[in-house]
């Protein structure tokens, strides 16, 4: 990003954070969180604390930095470095990202650049360069309103194993569009606060449906049980036994009318115990939610501050009250539609407000503030001389 | 306390409970008395219960005398503590705790919820409707449930394969019970770490040595193991397989690779050639990173192997028939050695 771009970035920014600062969300136990903040020099400065919301907002005004991040967990001296802070707890959180979906439009407005020889397209990036067949490909994701519904779909299943297997009350969770490619859903003062990294990974597992054994629907590999039926799930069945059940009769032709056990029955006895596996663990695979391990075992992460900007999009870290309705390239636009003049190198198509900009190639164009600011933040474009 | 009636039979089985030791108070025994021949089978039973736990890593429960049951224990721990060696403690506790659980999968249930929420502090609820295929007779929450499962590789053990609803993991009695083996273990090993020994008669110290002669350590695991490329585990050959082909070895499989060499003793230089053929090879940055895990750098502390199951989480597990039971990718070599050169004496 050019000097000049990245001063007008700051300067938005600034704009921005003066008129809305009381919508920075405070955390909970601020005093024993970590903050930490990247510049537009991308320099990350780390290991902050506050005393309270009020010296947090100031901080954030003063530097109106291009992302803002906090702690998940809380420790004893927030401000000394890592192993020295003394660790206490932490919320429970769960990170959607749009690009680990596989969805289909994934294709028509990712794009990819080679960082040995230059070469960009739109589309999936490659594993190897096809033309220097180097390996050093940077990726651009744009999410559009598609992949985002499919991160919302995740977040849904995610709430919906959070509220009826861990019964976490509903109005506990809360649930933010990250300002970019998906959702972050946080759960403070559960029991799972102290909960060590090992647990934190076997609850990953669970909520995105790895490692299911055919053995917990009642078969082994040894199995030729005459009551079989009695052993398989019936849709009601609580916890993971009723989310196959369901899946696969969702699956199943709604013709048919047949009930679960008997659609799990005749599978196994078609196909016998090793592809009834491969088949239930796709079944669990497709069942559970989709989210990023990393983010929920690593008890030191930093995350984005609910109610900052997103650096490379100009959208809103947006708290959603009703996951269902919410439409983050409305919900979570910050910026207005000032005309801006800027000369764009090589975007996709992309919709910000309902409204759909490009694909632009190599052109001075002038565009609303917030569209603007989204080519910009990803490099993308640069300000007009 | 627990807050239903024990019987001498109960306390016979759970020696551990305080209300064994005030049992035992109220009889007002020294060991003076206890060395005596009218309570030589006492001294019998304790040497045994040793013994036991040294052979066949299991003490037996005797139930025909309750008596000689509840007083043994004390003088077992005894005859443990003065032996003064720390495998001896872990192997005898080890061997009591599952004595205990062979009592408990038949207990009253009612005994059962006592002991967990007394002894265990595990909120136990007797379950009444059937919720599964199966039945199950407790719940208890998902992190009570966490913290003690997770210690298991099994995947039967995991989160995903148990009856999870509202909060609650159901278990029947013989999963609940090995669930807290350990803790019974930690309960058993911690009354011998307090414990001081009083002054003994001569009988007791002639037992002592003869435990402590049959007694012998485990074997040793040396901190360098030499291991050739060829014996590594699949997950790290394939980190290695990657990183050969030039192409980008994801977060997890660099730190696997890292610590995993770290940890068989590689130096950082030798660490260090391997990232230079990736396609984003930073060499300041690399050194760092591999200074900061080797525990050179920034904490100063030497990361350990990820776990098989946090290998799993990450997706970067392959898994083959070599891999046997191991829970850490540094068993991988050091377990198979230690089988072989079992096989070869």
């Amino acid at each position: 990003m050019d000097k000049k771009t990245s001063i007008f970035l700051k300067k938005k920014f600034k704009e921005y954070y003066f008129r809305h600062i009381e919508a920075i969300e405070s955390p909970s136990r601020i005093k024993e969180r970590e903050f930490g903040y990247m510049t537009f020099d991308r320099i990350m400065i780390r290991h902050i604390s506050f005393q309270n919301s009020g010296d947090m907002q100031a901080r954030i005004l003063k530097e109106s930095p291009n992302s803002v991040y906090y702690s998940t967990s809380f420790y004893e001296e927030p401000s000394l470095p890592m192993h020295e802070k003394g660790w206490k707890g932490g919320d429970f959180t769960f990170d959607i990202d749009a690009d680990t979906l596989s969805s289909p439009c994934r294709k028509d407005h990712d794009k990819w650049i080679c960082r040995i020889c230059g070469m960009q397209q739109v589309g999936i990036k490659p594993k190897k360069c096809p033309s220097c067949k180097g390996t050093r490909i940077h990726e651009i994701n744009i999410a559009c309103g598609i992949c985002l519904d499919d991160a919302k779909n995740e977040a849904i299943k995610l709430q919906d194993i959070l509220i009826n297997d861990f019964g976490i009350q509903k109005a506990n969770i809360d649930t933010f569009f990250s300002g970019s490619m998906g959702y972050h859903l946080s759960i403070a003062n559960s029991d799972f606060a102290e909960a060590n990294q090992a647990v934190r990974s076997d609850i990953v597992d669970y909520v995105s449906g790895q490692a299911f054994l055919p053995e917990s629907l009642g078969v082994s590999r040894k199995s030729s049980y005459e009551n079989m039926i009695d052993r398989f799930p019936s849709e009601s069945e609580k916890g993971w036994r009723g989310r196959i059940a369901r899946y696969l009769k969702d699956q199943q032709n709604r013709e048919k009318h047949m009930d679960t056990q008997m659609i799990l029955t005749e599978l196994f006895q078609k196909v016998g115990y090793r592809k009834f596996k491969l088949a239930i663990e796709e079944a669990a695979k497709k069942s559970g939610a989709t989210i990023d391990p990393a983010v929920t075992t690593d008890i030191h992460r930093i995350l984005r501050l609910p109610g900052t900007l997103h650096g490379k999009t100009g959208l809103l870290k947006k708290r959603c009250k009703n996951l269902e309705n919410f439409s983050p390239l409305d919900d979570a636009i910050a910026f207005g539609s000032d005309p801006i003049k800027v000369i764009v190198d090589d975007s996709p198509q992309f919709s910000l407000m309902e409204e759909q900009f490009g694909p632009f190639k190599s052109e001075s164009i002038e565009l609303p503030m917030m569209a603007a600011i989204y080519l910009l933040g990803q490099d993308m474009a640069k300000v007009d001389e | 306390m627990i807050s239903i009636d024990l019987g001498q039979e109960d306390l016979a089985k759970y020696p551990f409970l305080d209300e064994a030791g005030d049992y035992i108070k109220a009889r007002d025994l020294s060991l003076v008395d206890i060395s005596q021949p009218d309570f030589n089978r006492v001294i019998r039973r304790a040497r045994q219960r040793v013994l036991q736990a040294i052979r066949s890593r299991e003490v037996s429960g005797e139930m025909d005398t309750p008596e000689i049951e509840i007083l043994s224990f004390p003088i077992a721990l005894i005859l443990v503590k003065a032996a003064n060696l720390d495998h001896l403690i872990s192997r005898y506790s080890h061997a009591e705790a599952i004595r205990v659980e062979k009592f408990l999968e038949d207990e009253r249930e009612d005994l059962i919820v006592e002991i967990f929420r007394n002894i265990l502090k595990i909120n136990v609820i007797l379950v009444t409707s059937k919720i599964s295929f199966s039945k199950h007779n407790y719940k208890i929450s998902i992190i009570d449930y966490l913290r003690r499962a997770t210690r298991f590789h099994e995947l039967q053990w995991k989160l995903i394969n148990r009856t999870v609803d509202d909060g609650n993991v159901y278990l029947k009695s013989n999963e609940l019970i090995r669930l807290i083996r350990q803790e019974i273990e930690s309960k058993i090993q911690d009354k011998l770490k307090e414990m001081v020994v009083p002054q003994l008669p001569q009988s007791f110290i002639k037992t002592i040595q003869e435990l402590s002669i049959l007694s012998p350590p485990p074997p040793k695991l040396t901190g360098k193991v030499n291991i050739s490329p060829d014996k590594y585990p699949p997950c790290v050959k394939a980190a290695l397989d990657l990183l050969k082909k030039g192409e980008n070895l994801p977060h997890y499989g660099r730190f696997l690779l890292t610590t995993y060499l770290v940890n068989i003793g590689e130096s950082v230089d030798e660490i260090m050639s391997l990232y230079s053929r990736s396609p984003d090879f930073n060499e300041r940055i690399t050194k760092y990173q591999v200074e900061h895990i080797a525990g050179l750098k920034g904490g100063r502390v030497k990361y350990t192997c990820p776990s098989c199951r946090t290998l799993i989480t990450h997706g970067f597990c392959f898994k083959t028939k070599e891999c046997n039971k191991i829970r850490n990718p540094l068993q991988f070599g050091v377990k198979t050695n230690l089988k072989s050169n079992k096989k070869r004496k």
